[in-house]
């Protein structure tokens, strides 16, 4: 084995070389500082000779609260305790925050200079919070960048939450709510003065044939029939917690069945008053303007729906899209296994008890667990075991032309879906 | 309390030197203080990693080699990647580059801990399952130990969230919640909760949905239970197994978790949603003085890092002194902005290709995408009809990046010409925010060929009607001849007309996709008016 250098060697030879640049090198000048922070103390190099020292009373700026859309500025001061000039430079901003005032980029030894930031608070957008940054560089070297924040909470003339409403998985006679707090922050509460649903968009049919009758269309667009609307006044306890709220609603949607299968996206249309708000700040908040001096404000927001059947299925090799289970190609040797949910809603759903009626291949083997309810009982879930054992014959049902695909046909004992096929893509090669 | 204060300064030129000789001869240092720090993608130059540096800041200078780094992300909310008019180098986030950080971390030897507190998605409908089901597949690519869920999440279908998540054979999963299950909380779709060990600690990660999301959700295929009552169940599963530090992904408000983080002080991590757009530098201390409360802001734009160190020298900065643990350790955090220091990944390039091409394939009607009736109710005609007679605006528009704006998806590496999602800026008659044609707007290339690219009647409405009566096509009065031309006229002349034209193109030049966009700025790059014509 090849010996490394003696280490006595390797440190005479770089003890020599070392005073060498040492005497030679400013940078090697250094000091140890401690440096205090709370309770806590860290030792720090630095060079000897003459640096910038900045100091910043703060670096984080709470503005409170601002209207959405409002514009503020802040200056930050840079003192430079030090005893060489501090060089300032602008770094990136966040996108709403923008620094205005590094007009002076060279502190004299104690002297003080301010950084001036401007802001525009989630303009076009939702109230919330608030925080965007600005980076300084500076040539100290202990604090080479500082990050300027402005932060604060900003608000506009409403606040819907959630800013809409989803079903997810309703079946076609369901009655189902859902709701939305609307908080106003007008000099008093809002008055609703009307609540719909609309009909407002479905799914492409042929959208592209054009119309000679174009301007007919314009009519309003009606109320949905598959969906119900009402607002009830929030009372004071219900917004106390949010600062500046004046005000505000529940609104309600209730489905109304039958509704059809497949998925739906219509519009909530809120008409409301924000007594004694700034119009121009509303606009910029996304509410429509009032059509008459008397009228209010609309908002939109949107309603989604996706209305399935009676019986779905889930599982991790479950394709939903295909509606296809996906055991891909097994081993005989190890063979394969796995599970699905059978899911069942509906007024018929305590009925379902499935019973399985055939099997491709008959090597596979469906293990049928016993209905749980989910949550307060509006979904019921069957476990699905699926396996195709070790030593299986070989076979091929993927689907190709080599096999069609297998499947398993269950006895659902459902009165409007008797039975059920599922295909199955698998194979078993030896 | 620990001092460290020598007792006057000490010239140390020849140590100094005796050390960078040692450094030469000897090469770079492997001590436990690290060889290096994970400040940049494996594949990214000095000078790339400078500029971004210079812009958003330096990560993780002064950083010792940590026991254990916990890298949290979260609220994707849809944004799998960057995009923008003005040039992915300038916006931050995406897959890709969250990727190249981790891999960064790995490479420096730092034993890695990567969580994710959830709502991958932002929208409900078909584009946004398959969009979950393409980042749960990135997410187990990257190797995540503990994956939360939104509320943004959980509206989707259970079946699509159970074939995105659940564990398959003997590969488990990442995905876990202590209060919401899907088809139950028994099912053993998800865990409860995820244990890893890392750099010798073992961590235990809760996750929860905070009561107030909870009732926002109606998908009847959740068994939900309050966050509290989970959280006393699974914390005690935790301590029992004998973590040393407990994590909490709470996708709460701020205000909801740090009640949660007072009711289990044994959580020394607590990820909280909402907060602001961007998370604070450095994150505030949870129950006095220990734990801490991480925000992460919105969009996967940030990625927050936390170091757990047994000494707390280690853990301390110029302008933060370490942050205490409830066991003894202490935390160091950084703040990373996931921008193009990072650069890209392969892998999430090619996963992010392979989400495009599962849109195509589906196409709009697979997607299940809606339509909405134009508010004028009229029918859009193309920008070549206006081209006869408003001869000089359809040239000045014709060399504006608008009349290329389709061209720029079908360019683009992967193409996103079949992304509603990208779609509804770039072609006419679509409503851009909410990423659907009104009738009788662009479908494909094949099918509305002269509805392609960013054109005229996006901002003068739908012209079909005006362009008939103009061609003679249409015999009108001059009276509703005259109306037709006045419904698509446009003025910046009067503070009404400016404020409804710079509106207009904030739907799409928004502060997401156009940051720098300022409508003088802008402007003269398409100035048209009616003396043109």
């Amino acid at each position: 084995m090849r010996r490394g250098p003696n280490a006595w060697i390797v440190a005479g030879v770089a003890a020599a070389v070392g005073a060498t640049i040492g005497g030679a090198t400013a940078v090697s000048e250094l000091v140890l500082q401690p440096l205090q922070i709370g309770e806590m103390s860290i030792v720090t190099a630095l060079p000897s000779g003459p640096a910038p020292k900045l100091v910043t009373p703060e670096i984080t700026y709470d503005f409170d609260r601002m209207i959405v859309g409002e514009k503020g500025t802040h200056e930050f001061a840079f003192t430079n305790n030090g005893k060489a000039t501090l060089e300032l430079s602008k770094g990136a901003t966040s996108c709403k925050c923008t620094i205005s005032g590094l007009e002076q980029t060279s502190i004299a030894p104690g002297e003080t200079a301010s950084v001036k930031l401007e802001w525009t608070a989630n303009p076009g957008g939702p109230g919330g919070d608030f925080r965007q940054t600005a980076l300084i560089l500076t040539n100290d070297p202990l604090r080479p960048e500082v990050t300027l924040t402005i932060q604060g909470k900003s608000f506009a003339m409403w606040d819907p939450f959630p800013s809409g409403l989803v079903f997810t998985d309703l079946q076609t006679d369901a009655v189902a709510s859902a709701t939305a707090k609307v908080i106003t922050y007008g000099a008093r509460p809002p008055e609703v003065l009307s609540v719909r649903v609309s009909e407002e968009s479905n799914v492409v049919t042929n959208p592209v044939e054009q119309s000679d009758d174009e301007v007919a269309r314009a009519a309003e667009v009606p109320a949905s029939p598959y969906f119900s609307a009402t607002a009830a006044p929030l009372s004071e306890a219900e917004f106390a917690s949010v600062a500046g709220a004046s005000g505000g609603f529940l609104v309600t949607v209730t489905t109304v069945p039958p509704l059809p299968i497949g998925p739906r996206t219509n519009q909530l249309e809120l008409l409301f008053t924000i007594p004694e708000a700034n119009a121009d700040t509303v606009a910029d908040s996304g509410l429509i303007p009032p059509k008459e001096p008397e009228g209010g404000w609309l908002a939109k927001l949107t309603v989604q729906a996706n209305v399935v059947g009676p019986l779905s299925l889930a599982g991790a090799q479950w394709d939903a899209t295909r509606e296809i289970v996906r055991m891909g190609s097994l081993s005989t040797a190890t063979g394969g296994k796995t599970k699905l949910f059978l899911t069942a809603k509906g007024e018929h759903r305590g009925t379902v008890r499935p019973m399985v009626k055939e099997v491709v291949p008959a090597s596979m083997q469906v293990d049928i667990g016993e209905p749980t309810a989910i949550g307060d009982g509006v979904v019921m879930r069957i476990p699905l075991s699926i396996s195709i054992p070790a030593g299986s014959p070989t076979c091929n049902h993927l689907g190709s032309q080599q096999g069609g695909l297998g499947r398993i046909v269950l006895e659902t004992g459902h009165p409007e879906v008797p039975e059920l096929t599922i295909p199955v893509r698998v194979a078993v090669s030896p | 309390m620990v001092n460290t204060v020598l007792p006057s300064p000490v010239r140390l030129s020849s140590l100094l030197g005796l050390l960078l000789s040692m450094m030469v001869l000897t090469g770079p240092a492997t001590a436990d203080t690290g060889s290096r720090v994970p400040d940049r993608g494996p594949e990214t130059s000095e000078a790339v990693a400078e500029t971004f540096r210079q812009k958003n800041g330096s990560v993780f200078v002064g950083w010792s080699r940590p026991q254990a780094l916990l890298v949290i992300t979260g609220e994707l909310n849809g944004y799998i990647e960057p995009c923008g008019c003005t040039g992915k180098e300038n916006q931050k986030g995406g897959l890709s580059r969250r990727q190249n950080l981790l891999r960064a971390v790995t490479a420096a030897g730092w034993p890695l801990v990567s969580v994710d507190l959830g709502n991958q998605v932002r929208r409900f409908g078909r584009q946004a399952e398959v969009k979950f089901q393409s980042v749960a597949d990135g997410l187990r690519e990257m190797g995540y130990a503990a994956v939360g869920f939104g509320p943004e999440d959980l509206r989707l279908p259970a079946e699509e969230l159970i074939a995105a998540v659940a564990a398959v054979g003997d590969q488990g999963t990442p995905f876990a919640s202590s209060n919401v299950g899907l088809l139950g909380l028994d099912t053993g779709l998800t865990p409860r909760f995820q244990i890893v060990e890392a750099g010798g600690l073992k961590i235990g990660i809760a996750s929860v949905l905070g009561d107030s999301e909870v009732d926002t959700i109606r998908n009847d295929s959740l068994e939900m239970i309050p966050a509290a009552e989970a959280l006393g169940e699974v914390s005690q599963q935790l301590s029992a197994a004998g973590c040393d530090h407990q994590v909490l992904l709470s996708y709460a408000s701020p205000e909801e978790s740090r009640r949660l983080a007072a009711a289990f002080p044994q959580f020394d991590v607590v990820v909280t949603a909402g907060g602001a757009d961007e998370p604070p530098m450095i994150p505030p201390q949870l129950n006095s003085d220990t734990g801490v409360l991480v925000e992460l802001g919105h969009k996967g734009m940030f990625a927050v890092a936390i170091g757990f160190y047994d000494d707390p020298l280690a853990a301390a900065t110029a302008v933060q002194p370490p942050m205490k643990t409830s066991s003894g350790r202490f935390l160091r955090t950084q703040r990373v902005p996931l921008d193009a220091r990072w650069g890209e990944s392969d892998e999430m390039i090619r996963l992010l290709g392979s989400y495009q091409v599962q849109l195509e394939t589906l196409g709009l009607q697979g997607l299940k995408v809606g339509t909405s009736r134009h508010p004028s109710g009229r029918r859009f005609a193309g920008s070549q009809a206006c081209a006869d007679c408003h001869t000089t605006a359809y040239e000045i528009w014709k060399e504006s990046p608008h009349a290329t704006a389709l061209t720029t998806l079908e360019e683009a590496d992967p193409q996103r010409d079949h992304d509603p999602e990208c779609l509804s800026c770039h072609v006419v008659g679509w409503v851009p925010q909410k990423f659907e044609p009104y009738e009788g707007g662009f479908l494909s290339q094949a099918e509305t060929p002269q509805l392609a690219h960013q054109g005229c009647e996006n901002c003068h409405g739908p012209a079909a009607a005006h362009a008939a009566v103009e061609a003679g096509d249409v015999i009108a009065s001059e009276v509703e001849r005259d109306r037709l031309r006045s419904e698509l006229a446009m003025t910046i002349d009067t503070p009404e007309g400016r404020k409804r034209t710079i509106n207009n193109c904030l739907e799409c030049h928004d502060l997401d996709n156009s940051p720098a966009f300022d409508f003088d700025d802008y402007w003269p790059a398409v100035a048209h008016s009616e003396e043109d014509e």
